[in-house]
């Protein structure tokens, strides 16, 4: 399974409408459960939000990577949101978020490591300029898979 | 120059490796010759050689959490910075690299 093949459509949100920060999380959360990847929202949430508090996951550019890792996961994965309107988050640059990508990891890595290694491919490419702008331009979910691409 | 770096955050699965492809961009983008070692949730990956942390220049640990092996650097001129240092700002984090080593 390469990059592009493991990303899951159903896990890409675009033109989301989330107001808020949590509801941006929850939004993506919930695709996570209807594809099985995580089974309680609620305490993946609380996994994401411990997370939080340990540091800035505003990278910049506008883009977000909150990521939990806890027992509601019971398949590693993520889930992207493009965001109609940007929104307030805590970020290295302080530009408002425009595009959220959500981690969801597993607490044992038993089982889990070719999701990891994908997830860890995915997140490199999430600190390339050239998939960041693409991203930032899509307006459908080809067009999210085409970023990766870059 | 020749670079060789660690990088490694908390939850070892995204911060890690932002970090890596910045650095790794950064420096290239300046001629260098890098390489990046990740210490992340699957473990280690690109693990830097004797021969390369010996032939570098400068060592640069973008970290937030103790590493494994930190001291193979012994002796070496070591930079360290935080994994968001790193993300935010490479292009200054590199010409600082070059400062230090050529000081």
């Amino acid at each position: 399974m390469d990059l592009i093949s493991s990303i899951n459509t159903q896990n890409i949100l675009v033109n989301n409408d989330a107001k808020t920060k949590d509801e941006a999380l929850r939004n993506i959360i919930h695709s996570l459960y209807l594809t099985g990847n995580v089974t309680d929202e609620e305490l993946f949430l609380k996994d994401v939000y411990a997370r939080e508090a340990e540091g800035v996951t505003g990278i910049g550019n506008g883009v977000a990577i909150p990521h939990g890792k806890g027992s509601s996961v019971v398949e590693p994965g993520f889930g992207i949101a493009t965001l109609t309107d940007p929104i307030e988050w805590e970020s290295l640059d302080d530009e408002k978020i425009k595009i959220v990508v959500l981690f969801a990891v597993s607490d044992s890595k038993e089982g889990a490591e070719q999701h990891l290694r994908l997830l860890s491919q995915f997140a490199r490419k999430l600190g390339n300029d050239d998939v960041l702008a693409a991203l930032k331009e899509a307006k459908n979910i080809d067009e999210v898979i085409e970023a990766f691409e870059v | 120059m020749k670079i060789v770096g660690v990088s490694a955050c908390t939850v070892g699965i995204a911060h890690t490796y932002i970090a890596q492809e910045k650095i790794e961009n950064a420096a290239k983008k300046l001629g260098d010759d890098v390489k990046v070692e990740t210490q992340g949730t699957i473990g280690i990956e690109n693990e830097l050689t004797k021969e390369e942390i010996q032939d570098a220049d400068i060592v640069l640990l973008a970290v937030d959490v103790k590493i494994s092996g930190e001291e193979r650097f012994e002796g070496k001129k070591v930079v360290k910075v935080s994994t968001e240092v790193a993300i935010k700002s490479p292009n200054k984090l590199v010409a600082k690299l070059h400062e230090v080593a050529g000081s």
